[in-house]
């Protein structure tokens, strides 16, 4: 009864096709199915979520994520296509991520486990997050995979970016400095640059 | 219980490096019958698990069997489907995977290896040079027609328990369950309040439950191939790795002379992340420590997060510190403790004499040689991900410094105040070959030979 | 757009199209030929995109209903510096052959550069939670930091064996913007 996303092609180094690979960038799309109170339930966690700034905070420490969305889609836009035979909604997830599929799918089930039943847990057949090969057997067959995927900067980690930007404006101050200092003081406030920014480089 | 009975020898206690000599031997079969026949000629000498209750026997004698060697050997298709895809691709088919790229590329390998020729490993194990000489002597004469020798790696202990590079090695292990939990404390998975606890022996073993049968209320095994072959056996990731030793003493000397005023052991322990004679640095960061004895209880004790969370004693990409972050990645842990491998590899290959920095030309390096259950997630994620790669330290992609740099360019930090820039980084580690095999229990061994494994 | 669609400056888009009978191969074909040659390249403030072909939903076993889209649907969703009005404009100009191609091959395809906007925002989708690593930085400002942090990282390595009479002249010479 149940049918299965399409796989195509051989799963590659990072756990999954090369068409959902860009360079450094990974993609994963899943639809899940919603139980009826799913449709009300998830916009309050969604509410949640935005409300609260510490929320994304795990999110951002893990770090592995540029940017993600789970969205509900309900009703399908009319253009004069065959009217969908639909009784349910659905739960729509994407993100964009580095690192392996193995290794981003154990973050989730071992750190996010909270915020997975929150998202996942009015979706039917979400097993619980642990043990990890279930949920990852659970994503994989609610999972599609990308004809087309595109990054801006390929080879660019989430924490490469973070730390380019962090950089940015320490690094325009140096400059002020090399432009104002005489040289025993810029090796000063060199030495004293690298050891603010170590982490960044 | 632990059937050790079954299991082969050296994976869950090791044997010790009081074999000092340890021969790989690679063999090729070409007519599965007479393969059999050898076979089981050899299975009852398998060294197995047990504990010796007399003293260490002379020679300790390990089988291993790639894929293809398998498939020589009779064992039906439907059972080899049902083992993991990157075992039966094979080590060479993982080249892009793994970083065996441009001077590692299996192109550029020892003749016999990553070809599919290599069926069968046997390794031996051996107190003296006359004892092994005369197990390989009577090995060679057993073989029938159709099995032939393809490839000798003769391991060797150096001075001082040391590898190539002068680095004291091997005596961090994972602790398992029921079978090492002396190394609990720093080998273990790390818990809160500096408290550890031992790994699931299903982490190493088929067949027994693993990290992920805990948090499964059906206590469900983890997969494994088809009966009767899944049952006590792992995996051996092998690969010889060449160590350009006087590339690598240039490389450091010439470094250091920017660093603290030139401290090249200091430069040296930063790059692993223990000083040469294995005192860690997170315990010892100015001096390595005379007194350090691996063997002593809490030699290992250690952890990042706390006393070491900026890496100005541990740096935050030297070796140790990659290959097994213990609490470095957060959370308890938890990112890092489904990546644990045993790991038994010798040096091969004659010293290059003290203070020369110029390449003689001699072969010498080490045997990788690691048992895991399971390849991809204990292997091949740590090698790429941890170590070809930096992301998940914050460190970009830089590489671990120790593995050396293909296209010659990378670079490492030594985090301090002010930091070091290392680098660049050069070629100083070429693979020359690999193979990832399939270590059978006993029984399933004997299966094999009488060629009901299906 | 709905502020959930909205982070920092960052915007989240998806568009979810009902694909013409028989034209899903085609499309599928058109879509892979991309590979390493993406024209989202040409819309320079998309940090990340995707082209999703949805065969039909998958029915999960513990569903008490069997239910089908009764066709095939491509979803675009892009992650992108806002406001979405403009970068509409900007795909409809830069992606004009590629869109006739594409979604030309959907159900009630657009025509013109104005069409394919309107078409796009009624497909619309809103999104429910969106996460954005680095909300406030533009594709460019990425662009411009990492391109930075490599060359000083490239500088940091020489600076080492400089004296502090070279040191400052040669930071300088390096041009950092």
């Amino acid at each position: 009864m149940s049918s299965q996303a399409p796989a195509a092609g051989p799963v590659t180094a990072t756990g999954t096709v090369s068409r959902n690979v860009d360079g450094q960038a990974i993609a994963i799309t899943v639809f899940s199915t919603l139980k009826w109170w799913g449709q009300a339930w998830l916009p309050l966690v969604f509410l949640y979520a935005r409300l609260r700034p510490n929320s994304a905070g795990t999110l951002g420490k893990l770090s592995f994520i540029h940017f993600a969305r789970w969205t509900i889609v309900s009703r399908i836009p009319d253009n004069g296509q065959p009217k969908p035979d639909l009784r349910y909604a659905h739960l729509f997830f994407e993100s964009n991520f580095n690192g392996g599929w193995e290794e981003y799918i154990d973050a989730f089930s071992y750190i996010l486990t909270r915020g997975m039943t929150l998202f996942w847990g009015s979706s039917y057949g979400f097993p619980k997050p642990l043990p990890t090969g279930r949920f990852k057997q659970y994503i994989r067959r609610n999972e599609y995979e990308a004809s087309h995927f595109y990054s801006a900067y390929p080879q660019a980690t989430t924490t490469m970016v973070n730390a380019a930007l962090t950089l940015d404006p320490k690094l325009a101050a140096v400059r002020q400095q090399a432009a104002t200092m005489d040289d025993e003081q810029f090796a000063a406030a060199w030495r004293a640059f690298l050891t603010d920014v170590q982490d960044y480089l | 219980m632990i059937d050790l009975a079954d299991i082969q020898g050296d994976i869950v206690r090791a044997y010790g490096n009081a074999y000092a000599r340890t021969t790989y031997l690679f063999v090729k079969v070409r007519d599965a019958e007479q393969g059999r026949t050898w076979l089981s000629s050899l299975v009852d000498r398998v060294t197995n698990a047990e504990p010796w209750t007399e003293g260490k026997p002379e020679t300790a004698l390990n089988l291993a069997l790639t894929c293809a060697g398998l498939q020589a050997l009779g064992v039906p298709q439907q059972t080899l489907d049902s083992f993991p895809s990157e075992f039966r691709a094979g080590m060479a088919d993982r080249a892009t995977l793994l970083g065996d790229t441009g001077p590692s590329d299996p192109s550029t390998w020892d003749r016999g290896l990553g070809t599919g020729e290599a069926h069968v490993l046997i390794t031996v194990n051996a107190l003296t040079d006359e004892l092994l000489d005369s197990t390989l002597q009577q090995l060679e004469t057993e073989m029938p027609s159709a099995v032939t020798g393809l490839h000798t790696e003769h391991g060797k202990v150096l001075e001082g328990a040391r590898e190539h590079f002068g680095y004291a090695d091997g005596f961090a292990q994972p602790a398992i369950e029921g079978a090492t939990e002396d190394k609990t404390p720093g080998g273990g998975v790390p818990l809160a309040e500096g408290r550890w606890r031992p790994l699931a022996l299903g982490e190493f073993i088929l067949g027994y439950e693993d990290e992920e049968s805990r948090d499964d209320p059906d206590r469900g095994l983890p997969s494994a191939p088809d009966a009767p072959l899944g049952r006590s056996g792992t995996y051996l990731v092998w690969r010889k790795l060449h160590q350009d030793v006087a590339l690598f003493r240039k490389s450091l000397q010439e470094a250091a002379a920017f660093y603290e005023d030139g401290d090249e052991e200091k430069l040296a322990a930063k790059i692993v992340g223990r000083w040469r004679d294995g005192t860690p640095l997170v315990h010892s960061p100015d001096a390595a420590d005379t007194a350090f004895d691996a063997a002593a209880p809490g030699a290992n004790d250690f952890r990042y997060a706390d006393a070491d969370a900026d890496g100005y004693r541990c740096p935050l990409g030297a070796h140790i510190r990659r290959s097994n972050p213990r609490d470095a990645l957060g959370w308890e842990g938890r990112l890092s403790f489904r990546h644990r491998m045993i790991r038994r590899g010798m040096p091969y290959g004659p010293e290059l004499p003290a203070g020369v920095t110029d390449d003689d030309g001699q072969q010498r390096g080490l045997v990788f040689a690691c048992f895991v259950a399971s390849i991809s997630r204990q292997f091949e994620a740590v090698q790429v991900q941890w170590l070809n790669d930096g992301n998940i330290f914050h460190l970009g992609h830089d590489k671990d410094f120790l593995l050396g740099d293909p296209a010659g360019t990378g670079k490492m930090t030594v985090q301090g105040d002010p930091p070091f820039i290392l680098g660049p980084q050069r070629n100083i580690v070429t693979t020359r070959g690999g193979e990832y095999l399939f270590v059978p229990g006993i029984t399933a061994l004997a299966a094999i030979a009488d060629g009901v494994a299906g | 757009m709905k502020r959930a669609n909205v982070s920092g400056q960052a915007c989240a888009l998806m568009a979810m199209t009902p694909i013409a009978p028989g034209e899903e191969p085609a499309l599928r074909g058109y879509l892979e030929g991309f590979r390493g040659q993406s024209p989202l390249a040409r819309l320079e403030r998309t940090h990340f995109a995707r082209w999703v072909i949805v065969p039909d939903y998958v029915n999960d076993p513990k569903q008490r209903h069997e239910e089908h889209l009764g066709g095939p649907y491509l979803i675009f969703t892009s992650n992108f510096d806002g406001p979405l009005d403009t970068y509409l404009d900007e795909l409809a100009a830069e992606l004009a052959d590629e869109a006739r191609e594409i979604w030309g091959r959907c159900v009630g395809a657009p025509q013109t550069a104005a069409d394919l906007k309107r078409y796009l925002m009624h497909n619309q989708i809103d999104t429910g939670f969106f996460y954005a690593a680095y909300p406030t930085a533009t594709v460019a400002k990425v662009r411009a930091a990492l391109g930075n942090r490599d060359r000083l990282i490239d500088f940091a390595l020489r600076a080492q064996s400089m004296p502090p009479q070279e040191l400052r002249a040669a930071f300088l010479a390096e041009g950092f913007a």
